[in-house]
């Protein structure tokens, strides 16, 4: 049983290292897509993580969190998909810019 | 193990902090703030607080990240010279030093002396919760806390909610941009991931307020939710706070009023303000947290909703020519 | 050491960092940013002494839950308005060192704004990929 444990804990810390390496990506990505796609992973990642963790922490709850932050990270890339590209974000309000 | 995986969490988490105050590009520095929420959600789990990790999954990773995503694109479609946002980083080092440093030198060692040398607590509030919980009407220790042993808190909270969104609305500029924007063009990408994910956010608010008798959920946290799905489907090009104003100012204060009728209503039958009859504070508790969290969706969705649109300001860009 | 007392101080460690960064940045969208991330810490110090050397503690971690609803109100609320006043003084900073008279202020805020419309549709007209410009040179970066 304590075995099954430190596999669990083993597998998040595993998905944590993976989510610093997510971090350095954030930090050095050249464009905001590179950033914005990496902070998406950074959600995936985190469900791994609170999944692995339900394991190993013997938390069922965590499941629902899981479920929650899979649920809602997307939104954030819908905002800036809406609002931060040329097309259809910031500058929909220039008249010039519809054909 | 365990200590190995919470103290690398732990200085990930001061790492993305860092990033956060320390980055010269707003964007990446809001970013960093976006993953800065969600390994403050780790760090919640490890500390044993599920339903922090709930409400900063919906809040931090979600609904704060949109908020801050819209205020730079608000920025830096309304700065047409780029570049001049180096400029203002480049202005803070002509500030005095020695205010930064002496406030957090200081409140680093004031916060660390009070760590070290705290007093012992004269109650245990753990095992006093432990010995009401029975008579709260919940299972959930902490919506006992929240609704039933502390229900004032909860009472202002919401009251001050209530003040924060009717500061927006008067700061809302005249109506005249909104017929400015162009109707959203179709997208049909985004109308599928919408017709997809909005029946299951709803369904998981639903699930998580239901929750919060018995284990970890709540008003908050659907509350959070239902903002979050209110905010998707606002991005997704389908003008909710148009379609539905004055509903939805009624159910921005209706938690608010129910809570207090409800708090209220009880004197009649001789008892203290806010104290639940026997029997009823189970029914009562979930009554009004059902209410709580339409009204805290609405809340949060209108403080995004509120902001002053696009379109607005474009022209008032250059009014800082005089630095 | 156990893992609550590391969190409290991580959180500690926080909010001094964000003190620094509040009282060094100029610009009012990091000091937003700022505050929010010394708030996380005071939440962390919270939750983290509470379950020190005790089991879980209902109670510090009802509060925090309230206290980042409120949060997030807050910092909304600070969003519109910090945005309300962009798009009246053209600024992202408030002038601590040049205080001027308030009426004086406001007919030079709108004088300038007329101003800069005119210049800026006088550009527009002239130049369609002026609007692009702003997400075109940010991916320099």
């Amino acid at each position: 049983m304590i075995e099954a444990h430190t596999a669990w804990y083993l597998a998040s810390f595993v998905l944590l290292l993976t989510l610093i390496a997510g971090l350095l990506r954030i930090w050095h990505g050249p464009n905001p897509a590179d950033r914005m796609l990496a902070a998406q992973l950074f959600g995936t990642t985190g469900v791994g993580i609170l999944l692995t963790l339900a394991q190993a922490m013997q938390m069922p709850a965590l499941n629902d969190v899981a479920l929650v932050l899979a649920l809602l990270a997307t939104i954030a890339m819908v905002a800036f998909v809406k609002r931060m590209s040329p097309q259809q974000g910031p500058t929909k309000s220039q008249p010039e810019d519809q054909p | 193990m365990n200590l190995a995986f919470d103290i690398v969490l732990g200085l990930a988490l001061l790492l993305t902090a860092l990033g956060v105050f320390s980055s010269k590009d707003l964007f990446r520095a809001v970013v960093m703030f976006i993953a800065f929420g969600l390994l403050l959600a780790l760090v919640w789990v490890r500390l044993d607080a599920p339903d922090l990790a709930l409400a900063e999954a919906a809040i931090g990773a979600g609904l704060t990240g949109v908020l801050m995503i819209d205020a730079v694109a608000h920025l830096s479609a309304n700065t047409l010279q780029n570049d001049q946002r180096d400029d203002q980083y480049d202005h803070s080092p002509k500030r005095p030093l020695w205010l930064p440093v002496i406030s957090c030198v200081g409140l680093f060692v004031l916060l660390l002396g009070a760590i070290r040398f705290r007093p012992e607590a004269s109650v245990s509030l753990p095992d006093m919760v432990r010995d009401n919980i029975a008579e709260s009407g919940v299972e959930h220790p902490i919506t006992a806390v929240l609704l039933n042993f502390r229900s004032y808190d909860t009472l202002l909270e919401i009251a001050v909610l209530l003040v924060a969104v009717v500061v927006a609305m008067a700061l809302k500029p005249a109506a005249e941009d909104r017929v400015h924007q162009p109707p959203p063009a179709h997208d049909p990408i985004l109308h599928g991931l919408t017709a997809r994910l909005l029946p299951a956010m709803l369904l998981v608010g639903m699930y998580v307020l239901w929750a919060g008798s018995y284990m970890p959920g709540g008003a908050f946290q659907g509350g959070a939710i239902l903002a979050a799905a209110l905010v998707f489907l606002q991005l997704a090009g389908f003008a909710v706070d148009r379609y539905a104003a004055s509903l939805l100012r009624l159910g921005l204060a209706l938690g608010f009023l129910v809570f207090l009728t409800v708090a209220v209503s009880v004197m009649i039958g001789g008892r203290p303000f806010l104290t639940y009859p026997e029997g009823f504070a189970g029914q009562l508790i979930f009554f009004i947290e059902a209410m709580l969290t339409l009204s805290i969706g609405l809340i949060l969705f209108s403080l995004f909703s509120q902001n002053p649109p696009h379109s607005g300001a474009v022209g008032h860009q250059g009014a800082n020519h005089d630095q | 050491m156990t893992s609550d007392l590391w969190f409290a101080l991580m959180g500690v460690a926080l909010i001094a960092l964000a003190a620094f960064t509040f009282f060094r940045q100029v610009h009012l969208l990091r000091r937003i940013l700022a505050f929010n991330i010394m708030g996380s810490g005071v939440f962390l110090v919270m939750v983290g002494m509470a379950q020190h050397q005790r089991e879980t503690d209902p109670v510090p971690q009802a509060l925090v839950l309230t206290g980042i609803v409120v949060a997030v109100s807050a910092t909304a609320l600070a969003l519109i308005i910090f945005r309300r006043f962009y798009s009246v003084s053209g600024q992202v900073e408030l002038d601590e060192y040049q205080i001027e008279e308030p009426t004086q202020n406001e007919d030079h805020a709108s004088d300038t704004m007329k101003d800069n419309i005119n210049s800026l549709q006088d550009a527009l007209q002239s130049d369609d990929e002026a609007p692009a410009k702003p997400s075109a040179s940010k991916g320099d970066q």
